[in-house]
């Protein structure tokens, strides 16, 4: 008879243990859940406030290189027809007649360039048509102030990456070129993006000085870092090869299938 | 009057006031329906008392409180049905399972009461076990719900979390008495007291479970206004 009760009791506890322990399991996958959808959150805000900050600073440099060449170019070349015209008044007709035809051909190029820099200050029109476009306006641009030689090589049949991912592939290029020329002193810049159906791939390469891999590791290699950081926030790596003398290559490859992945705030690894 | 506050009329009418206090103004018209069944229940446990003490002076089957239990189960049938429809398809579609639930509810109901020996006065007592099986399920299929759903929910203060979680405690409780019941009621009255305090247990937990759903669902309905 003490065993039924035993049995019964014994029993109906479990029969109580068992939803108290689903219960308590609940509880605490719910707090799990809690944590992670804080930390998503999390994650999201900072790629929105990365992607911010790269547009802002591509918008920096935009604004740096036209005041640039509008004071390395158009004002020399203006100084150099005022003054032009100011000496053409003591010539004879004929001589008048070149010096004006040489200010016009000189005015003519300068309203090309400022036309020119007038797209480029329309950012947003650019990055609307694209990483392409986007590249190939700013090589030309480049290439036109002669200040350095830049090659662009499309590979694959392009498409797109998404507006964001393609914010952030042209800062990688505006920061590498700002190295080439600041620092690394390069005469040349090749660009090659090749496009296929598991792997984009972007390669800037120049001629420079080169760095000390080592370089990387300290504060001067900050703005390399940032490409780094930038370039995994989007779900790609990055990839800097360098040593002194031999110039700089800078890779970034993501896959394209995995568009937008963290823009709605989850890592590759994430849970949900 | 005294004499019908046991424990279950206690718990029973607790939990009534905390319906009619908490749920008169709620928006979803499940819970607001809450408050009809609970008063039918509690008239039901009060009113089967008097009934109880004529049966134990007089026990044949016409003098039995079981028709009042068999009409209170088609009640609880509905009223859990619909609670739970609302429940699971916030997340699911659950219509399959609860619409093939209450049809084998049903049908095995009305196939008890004709083959029953006393019909309507012998208790649907399988019913009621597959009914708390089936309970069971549901208040399981809500929590996969729940937790499969990528929202956070305040588990503390989801009033929807704390009524299937009464649920559940209360049938896989009453599933595990029922297996030992048969047992147990052929021993003497000493022993079947166990049966008792484990009953009244499951009931205490099953209202007061309840009871806190309904005021954490008044405290939902007071913020969002």
């Amino acid at each position: 008879m003490d065993n039924i009760k035993q049995e019964i009791i014994l029993s109906t506890l479990i029969f109580l243990l068992a939803p108290l322990a689903i219960v308590i399991y609940i509880g605490i996958y719910n707090k799990r859940k809690k944590r992670h959808i804080e930390e998503k959150e999390h994650l999201k805000n900072i790629y929105q406030q990365e992607l911010l900050k790269t547009q802002i600073e591509v918008q920096e440099q935009t604004l740096s290189n036209v005041g640039r060449e509008i004071h390395d170019n158009i004002t020399q070349v203006l100084s150099f027809v005022k003054l032009n015209l100011a000496l053409a008044n003591n010539l004879e007709a004929t001589a008048q007649q070149q010096k004006i035809n040489e200010c016009r051909e000189l005015v003519a190029r300068s309203i090309s360039d400022l036309r020119h820099l007038s797209k480029s200050l329309n950012f947003e029109h650019v990055m609307q048509q694209g990483l392409i476009a986007a590249l190939e306006a700013e090589t030309d641009r480049v290439n036109n102030s002669g200040i350095i030689k830049i090659n662009l090589k499309v590979e694959g049949d392009a498409f797109s990456l998404g507006a964001q991912r393609e914010l952030v592939l042209f800062r990688i290029f505006q920061e590498t070129l700002n190295n080439a020329l600041k620092h690394a002193a390069a005469g040349r810049l090749n660009i090659t993006l090749q496009f296929s159906e598991q792997l984009f791939n972007l390669t800037l390469e120049d001629d420079g000085m080169g760095f000390s891999p080592d370089k990387l590791a300290g504060n001067a290699g900050s703005g390399l870092k940032n490409m780094e950081n930038r370039a995994a926030m989007m779900g790609a790596v990055a990839t800097i090869y360098s040593s002194p003398g031999k110039g700089c290559s800078i890779n970034v490859t993501l896959n394209p299938n995995e568009l937008q992945l963290y823009a709605d705030g989850n890592p590759p690894n994430s849970l949900s | 009057m005294i004499k019908y506050l046991t424990i279950y009329t206690t718990a029973e009418l607790i939990c009534l006031i905390a319906a009619v206090v908490c749920l008169y103004n709620a928006k979803a018209l499940h819970w607001r329906l809450l408050i009809p069944f609970m008063l039918i229940t509690c008239l039901v446990e009060i009113g089967a008392l008097p009934l109880k003490a004529v049966y134990r002076a007089n026990p044949i089957p016409s003098n039995s409180s079981a028709w009042m239990y068999n009409l209170l189960l088609l009640l609880q049938m509905g009223a859990f049905t619909v609670m739970f429809y609302n429940f699971i398809g916030k997340y699911l579609v659950g219509k399959f399972l609860i619409v093939t639930g209450i049809t084998i509810l049903l049908l095995l109901y009305i196939y008890e009461i004709y083959t029953n020996a006393f019909g309507i006065f012998n208790y649907n007592s399988r019913t009621y076990s597959v009914m708390s099986v089936l309970f069971v399920i549901y208040s399981l299929s809500y929590y996969y719900a729940l937790l499969k759903n990528e929202e956070y929910a305040e588990l503390k203060f989801l009033p929807d979390f704390w009524w299937a979680t009464g649920t559940l405690f209360f049938f896989f409780g009453t599933t595990a008495l029922n297996m030992f019941r048969s047992k147990l009621v052929i021993q003497p009255l000493k022993n079947t007291l166990y049966l008792g305090y484990l009953d009244t247990t499951l009931i205490v937990i099953l209202y007061g479970c309840w009871t806190y759903a309904f005021i954490c669902k008044r405290w939902i309905t007071s913020n969002k206004k």
